[in-house]
């Protein structure tokens, strides 16, 4: 690391300063695009993880109207850079995605949440500003909808690759956004030439809710309630990020208990999930057993999560400072209970499904190169079934994970069975890491109190290793206001779906069902 | 940790089928002999009895002689997330108004945690439905409550053991 | 929900009842398929009452459909957007007639936190409810309790009154 901080400092000098754990500097436009490719190419930051656009209109302290942030990783030596650059109303800013590829749909919403101008044809994105009256991010944005919203039309323009014979034979199809494989909110729309796929495109923001505009109205300590609803399956994870992301700015440090229970229901949270996305692509496949048993399981964890809190999908245990409520009398005994249960209907899965030839012959399709997977900006499971090493848990460890023993499972050549195998033995990791935590939990009180709950002024960043991926949340404050003044979710199911066209290109069309449910999409978080 | 290379070669299909065929029939047949206790709750006989610490209906808090204990400080209409409270009142004195519109509540609990005077707390109540006629708001004397009770209409309550409560 | 109101006062059948309309209201009564709209944590928990732990089949719903042309209960759940509400529209029309809407959740109702630029407030003037379940997510009796209100008024033949809709 120092001698990779040596390297940088000698070539950008004043302007880069070092801020906790990351690494700032201000730049140009004109001159961050100049630089990009050495970026990528000679100090190695191939990973290009968030882009958010603010708007300083009402600041005194701004002169331009935006500011758009950078996350760039350097995967080897974990070095988070951020770069900042000031622009008008008026600047064209030039596209990144000939270097880092993953800056594609996050260019979208800047162009149709922000209004940020581009010299180059972007696409369609997933919202229409004029139906809305409007760019919604905006400081000064009235919304005024007047009828229907559009919606992309069923059809393709002509391939210029082929010759009309061949056009004749192609037809299309619609798999609409009412379908239970996928989830009742993304919307498929495939070229077929018989049954195989020759052209995809998708469609998303059905379920776009307004969630960073929302973040605006509500004052700091009520802020929690909102985070839950992100994510409608793993909701604890999201709290977790936020409480981090506040403690950190703030410089406090929680009690010991408080970060153990804390680690419980993530890994809790994260055995649920895994089960419910191996549900559903049984049910893709056609098995309905297999979803019952996986059903068992859940019930098993929303029990445990009951008696805890008092509520079964959303454990709402933490606040900033800690946890609100400490472990009731008896409820460790039934933990480890329930968790030997578990382990039995992980064997009933793996009797059915693990080496059958069945389910081997449906799965061994849809594979994702790993060298293609980092630049399209993939994270969690996904990524780590092509073979590539990177778990936030073992690089940036935070709370008791480089205390407790465990290990991180890789694929081969990430298709769909390598996911399948990655997420089976991820959930006997976390059943180890839960089983090793209560054995050894600290004594102690469960919270602080905190009276000054606003962080200072500037850019904060923090992120959690979610069940899909990495999960993050950058805010903007200005140190005194009750409101944030911008909040940005780095979302993995939403960087995550940028692989689908490219997995089920030349596929069959029942493959492309059971690709998109490896995937395990979550609509709260890809639509926000 | 790299995975198994056996994962990844399939076993013949006759002795697939066989093992997966025992193994449904040992787990079925486990279960009707009762070697694992019933888990299913008969609703409306049955209700699951939820822990202390769940959120219900938000209920006013009465003292020995009946009154509420609210002085209109409206602190807990200021803090709602979804704007569901509607309260007026002189300060000091129970409110002239005070309505909780039921469709905009998410039992989030802010308003309990707020009041001063401790006189809202959330209840057990969680059977809230309603046909589309009715109105959603619950007006000042609908939400007086004793405190935390039972639902009436259920007659016995299941906890997680299985046990009556 | 409230022990002072009577379902007999709205009561909207304009002849004497036949006996192929009662036939028609006690074989629907006695079998409901469910179509789930929408997603978020009161769809989760609506899944949750086929599993182990609860036994919605008694009430007669035998499993969820995604076709709309072979469903008759349509389950809402979720904040109603601008651009859902263009699917959900398509959905209700193709339905065959009697229908039945249930509205699943406070997101559903009236759009819970997210009262904002995305939310359709108005949805229910287009699309008739008949019962309403608030809470986030509504607790699995609470769903249950609500189903059994829905038979009542399947018994009783009451429909919800609303302008402009075809049925």
């Amino acid at each position: 690391m120092f001698d990779f901080y040596d390297q940088l400092k000698q070539e950008f000098g004043e302007n880069l300063k070092k801020k906790d754990s990351f690494l700032e500097m201000k730049l140009e436009a004109v001159h961050f695009h100049q630089l990009a490719s050495q970026l990528k190419n000679k100090f190695g930051f191939i990973f290009l993880s968030d882009i958010c656009g603010v708007d300083n209109k009402g600041d005194s302290k701004k002169e331009k109207r935006f500011t758009i942030i950078y996350h760039l990783l350097n995967l080897e030596e974990y070095c988070h850079l951020r770069i900042s650059i000031d622009i008008d109303e008026e600047t064209k800013l030039s596209s990144v995605g000939a270097t880092w590829p993953s800056s594609k749909r996050l260019e979208l919403e800047l162009r149709d949440l922000l209004g940020i101008l581009f010299d180059t044809e972007l696409g369609a994105g997933f919202l229409n500003p004029s139906d809305y009256g409007g760019f919604p991010l905006r400081k000064d944005f009235t919304p005024n909808v007047n009828g229907p919203v559009s919606i992309l039309s069923t059809s393709f323009p002509d391939d210029p690759s082929i010759d009309a014979d061949q056009r004749g034979v192609r037809s299309w199809v619609n798999i609409g956004p009412h379908h239970p494989v996928m989830k009742n909110n993304v919307r498929m729309i495939l070229e077929l030439e018989g049954e195989y796929i020759r052209r995809c495109q998708y469609e998303t923001g059905f379920h776009h809710r307004g969630f960073e505009k929302q973040a605006e109205k509500l004052p700091w300590p009520t802020l929690i309630t909102l985070i839950e609803r992100l994510n409608s399956q793993a909701p604890f994870m999201c709290t977790s990020t936020w409480c981090h992301l506040i403690e950190n700015s703030l410089k406090l440090q929680i009690p010991e208990r408080a970060m153990a229970i804390r680690m419980v229901f993530i890994e809790l949270t994260r055995i649920q999930d895994h089960l419910e996305c191996i549900a559903s692509c049984a049910v893709a496949a056609g098995n309905e057993s297999v979803y019952f048993i996986c059903q068992q399981g859940r019930e098993l964890v929303y029990e445990l999560f009951e008696r805890m809190s008092g509520s079964r999908l959303n454990p709402a245990l933490n606040c900033i400072g800690g946890v609100k409520y400490d472990i009731p009398i008896g409820w460790i005994t039934d933990c480890f209970e329930a968790l030997k249960k578990m382990d039995d209907l992980l064997t009933h899965i793996e009797t059915l499904f693990t080496r059958s030839s069945i389910w081997l012959d449906r799965n061994m399709v849809s594979e994702i190169n790993a060298g293609r997977a980092l630049d399209l900006g993939i994270t969690g499971p996904v990524l780590r079934s092509c073979g590539v090493n990177y778990d936030l848990r073992k690089v940036n460890p935070i709370y008791f994970y480089s205390d407790v023993e465990f290990e991180i499972p890789l694929g081969v050549r990430g298709e769909n069975y390598d996911r399948y195998l990655v997420r089976m033995e991820e959930i006997r990791q976390s059943i180890s890491i839960v089983i090793q935590v209560l054995d050894n939990l600290p004594i102690g009180e469960v919270s602080k109190i905190v009276e000054n709950q606003i962080p200072p002024a500037g850019i904060h960043y923090s992120s959690l290793e979610s069940s899909n991926g990495e999960l993050g949340f950058t805010v903007v404050s200005d140190g005194e206001s009750d409101f944030p003044w911008r909040l940005k979710v780095r979302s993995p199911s939403f960087m995550n779906i940028i692989a689908l066209p490219e997995m089920i290109q030349n596929r069959l069309l029942d493959d492309a069902l059971m690709s998109f449910s490896s995937l395990n999409i979550n609509p709260g978080e890809l639509d926000r | 940790m790299i995975l198994k290379n056996e994962y990844y070669k399939a076993k013949s299909l006759t002795l697939g089928v066989m093992k997966s065929f025992l193994s449904m029939s040992y787990n079925v047949i486990r279960r009707l002999y009762g070697a694992e206790k019933i888990t299913t709750i008969n609703y409306p006989i049955e209700s699951y009895l939820y822990s202390k610490n769940q959120m219900g209906l938000p209920r006013l808090v009465l003292d020995k002689k009946g009154r509420s204990l609210c002085t209109s400080c409206d602190a807990c209409q200021k803090v709602c997330p979804t704007n569901a409270l509607d309260i007026s009142g002189k300060e000091g004195q129970e409110p002239e108004v005070f309505n909780l519109d039921v469709g905009k509540c998410i039992f989030c609990g802010w308003c309990a945690d707020v009041c001063a005077d401790k006189a809202i707390e959330m209840s057990d109540e969680h059977i809230i439905a309603a046909h589309a006629e009715e109105s959603l708001i619950f007006s000042f004397n609908e939400l007086k409550s004793k405190g935390r009770r039972p639902n009436p209409e259920i007659k016995n309550q299941v906890n997680s053991e299985g046990m009556e409560g | 929900m409230r022990s002072n109101f009577e379902l007999e006062n709205h009561v909207t059948l304009t002849s004497a009842t036949t006996f192929m309309e009662r036939l028609g209201r006690w074989s629907q009564s006695k079998l409901i398929w469910p179509m789930i709209f929408g997603s978020g944590f009161s769809e989760v928990e609506f899944r949750n009452l086929y599993g182990p732990r609860y036994n919605v089949e008694k009430f007669g719903l035998e499993g969820i459909k995604y076709s709309p042309g072979q469903a008759d209960l349509l389950i809402v759940t979720g904040v109603v957007t601008h651009k859902s509400f263009v699917v959900l529209e398509k959905l209700y029309q193709n339905m065959c007639s009697p229908k039945w809407v249930i509205a699943l959740g406070t997101e559903a109702i009236s759009g819970g936190l997210f009262q904002n630029y995305t939310h359709k407030s108005d949805w229910m003037k287009h699309i008739p409810v008949d019962v309403m379940v608030p809470g986030d997510p509504p607790t699995p009796e609470a769903i249950l309790r609500s189903l059994e209100m829905l038979i009542e008024r399947i018994d009783l033949g009451v429909r919800s009154e609303r302008e402009n809709i075809d049925v």
